[in-house]
């Protein structure tokens, strides 16, 4: 393995491959700074592209996207508490006070840092365990999958915190709406009222963008208007000394971030579970084993670590199922596994056989990344630090704008757009009635591959469901199951 | 927070059982294989669960219920304040803004309706500098669309 490292990166160390990982991270950043963007957009923009570029460059410029995406959402959540990317509201409920108190480039920098950790981590965890993932994935049927997703939604309900009621509301209401559509196994319409841009589903796209950022900014526009919302003061005395981040700071979160990272590589390597279900994991997990659970929400920046190494570690683990058995982590990984076809390479336990080369360059081009993510994301941390000084009254609505852009580039659909301001409005009130709308967004994405696992299932077992229970893998996550549900119903009654 | 829970729970009810009673049954169809689940199974198994939730939502909600005070403000902090009547009028708005936005998009098209809304938006919000709300309200929109017919060739509608 050392050896086709060292190939690897003897391959993928060219001028050209380094210029690319960097137009692909800052391009990554650019478009998870922009709240509505993101690196998926970017990524489905940019794939072709790519046809233009060889393999290795094409894959690196692409995972430089992902990579850059992932810490760049980061910065309008801390910021504005406008989460760029879905997964980045879980650092703005820590980065986003830490701003407010006139520190945004300590959080930024936190953010940065840890956003890298997790990367490092997780490629390090994709080079040595790609080959093996795949000879244990391939035992997973759909009962095992049904089993994990219903071990996921019990996760959810620890997301909830002690509104246990609200979230799983909204996890439900997240799960309906994910069926809107047509029928996955026999291609029926449910519930689209015969309306094209419905056949497809509601866009993911749409409602995370209307809930999540547009949802945020309303409410700051609308708070801001009656004054209960206080302007962002970074600019003091002791602005520069306070947004040192000290080494033994970063250093004394150790634990969460190796524990976020080994978080978000194992949500990373079951397929379909994102990078949203990472950050809030590796968020209540650093909040449960916290000496000062108190703390985290008033800008706690053990809150920030975790979330951003959990969520960066799922990038490189995705890969995992991506490369060693075909299956897409994430929306991002299609995409990636769309960009492979471009230029002939099929995922898939043979991609390691048969390209083996390319694979361990992509692995080499990962970590140079990491590197380069580092020193691209700290030069920029004074620019996007400029941000906060930007007049609220100005800077919100154009938030607006990127919204509607953002969701219109992808689908050219003023549909879509429409979809987007209605959940913005369901959003705004689900806010100041407290559901949670992490929860909802959970929902929607787990609910289909829920749906499928299940039917799949019932169809290859004849109805017989008993296969959840004799199987071990499922097995095992079923209790899990029972078990976290009777631990988060317990600790909520208490 | 009380009302505000017996008015969501009294909501999301209406809503859970409109979709159960009505939108499902007419709007989803059987089951294709007397081994598959139906199409409209999921989508039920949801609603129950939100109609569930809302009866113990309503119970929290009424005066002698087992109040969540405390718990509401779990992932937003201050902002869930509770729904009074300044978020509703502050819905209704957000809702006209939004109707009239679009149509401005489905006929003027992209630049007039945001360069409109960027006008309306920031004097809501009170910005007095009428050269620099002139400026951003036609400089942000034009920039806009211009970068993203030549980055992507997308014309914004």
């Amino acid at each position: 393995m050392i050896e086709s490292l060292i190939s690897g990166f003897e391959a993928a160390f060219t001028f050209t491959n380094l210029f690319f990982i960097c137009c692909g991270i800052v391009l990554g950043i650019v478009f998870g700074v922009l709240p509505g963007l993101g690196s998926v957009t970017a990524i489905a923009i940019m794939v072709p592209i790519t046809f233009y570029m060889s393999p290795v460059a094409a894959i690196a410029f692409l995972v430089g996207i992902n990579k850059g995406g992932t810490s760049g959402g980061a910065i309008p959540a801390i910021l504005i508490n406008a989460p760029g990317t879905p997964e980045a509201a879980a650092t703005a409920r820590d980065g986003h006070p830490l701003a407010r108190a006139g520190k945004p480039e300590k959080a930024m920098k936190m953010a940065l840092y840890s956003s890298v950790f997790g990367d490092i981590f997780s490629d390090i965890m994709l080079i040595l365990l790609a080959a093996p993932f795949a000879a244990i994935a391939l035992k997973f049927g759909p009962p095992e999958f049904a089993a994990i997703i219903l071990f996921s939604f019990t996760l959810i309900a620890a997301l909830a915190g002690k509104s246990l009621v609200k979230g799983i509301a909204a996890a439900a209401l997240g799960v309906f709406l994910s069926t809107i559509g047509l029928d996955p196994v026999d291609s029926t319409s449910r519930m689209t009222f015969d309306k094209v841009e419905l056949f497809d589903g509601i866009s993911l796209n749409a409602l995370a963008i209307g809930t999540l950022a547009l949802s945020s900014v309303l409410s700051q526009m609308f708070d801001a208007r009656a004054g209960g919302n206080q302007a962002v003061e970074p600019v003091s005395s002791d602005y520069a000394k306070d947004n040192k981040l000290h080494p033994h700071e970063y250093w004394s979160q150790w634990r969460t971030l190796l524990r976020s990272a080994c978080i978000g590589t194992g949500v990373g390597m079951l397929p379909g579970l994102g990078v949203s279900l990472a950050a809030f994991l590796g968020y209540g997990a650093a909040r449960r084993a916290s000496k000062q659970p108190e703390k985290f929400g008033t800008g706690a920046l053990e809150g920030i670590a975790a979330t951003e190494a959990s969520n960066s570690a799922v990038v490189g683990a995705n890969l995992i199922p991506t490369i060693a058995l075909g299956i897409p982590g994430n929306v991002a990984a299609a995409l990636l596994i769309g960009a492979f076809m471009i230029h002939g390479v099929v995922p898939g336990p043979l991609m390691m056989v048969e390209h083996a080369e390319l694979v361990y360059s992509i692995f080499a081009c990962m970590l140079m990344a990491n590197l380069l993510h580092l020193t691209i994301g700290r030069v920029g941390i004074r620019i996007w630090g400029l941000f906060v000084r930007v007049p609220k009254n100005i800077i919100l609505p154009v938030v607006v704008l990127f919204c509607i852009v953002g969701v219109y580039i992808p689908t050219n659909s003023l549909f879509d757009v429409g979809v987007m301001f209605a959940f913005g409005g369901l959003g705004y009130l689900m806010r100041k009635s407290g559901f949670s709308i992490v929860c909802l967004v959970i929902g929607f994405l787990l609910g289909p591959m829920f749906e499928m696992s299940m039917r799949q299932t019932m169809l290859m077992h004849k109805s017989d469901l008993s296969i959840m229970v004799t199987s071990p893998i499922s097995l095992v996550f079923l209790i899990l199951t029972v078990f976290f549900l009777w631990r988060f119903g317990f600790r909520s009654k208490k | 927070m009380q009302a505000t829970n017996l008015v969501a729970g009294v909501v999301l009810g209406i809503g859970a059982a409109g979709a159960l009673f009505w939108l499902i049954p007419n709007y989803t169809a059987p089951p294709q294989s007397p081994l598959d689940l139906a199409p409209g199974f999921m989508p039920s198994v949801a609603m129950w669960v939100c109609l569930l939730l809302a009866a113990l939502l309503i119970k929290s909600g009424l005066p002698f219920g087992r109040h969540d005070q405390v718990h509401a403000d779990e992932e937003f902090g201050d902002e869930a304040s509770g729904v009074g009547i300044a978020t509703i009028a502050n819905f209704g708005l957000w809702v006209a803004t939004a109707v009239v936005l679009m149509l401005l998009m489905q006929t003027l098209g992209f630049l007039v309706a945001a360069i409109s809304f960027l006008v309306a938006a920031m004097v809501y919000m009170r910005l007095q500098v009428y050269w620099l709300l002139a400026t951003i309200a036609v400089g942000i929109p034009v920039a806009l669309y211009w970068i993203i017919w030549f980055a992507f060739t997308i014309e914004l509608p």
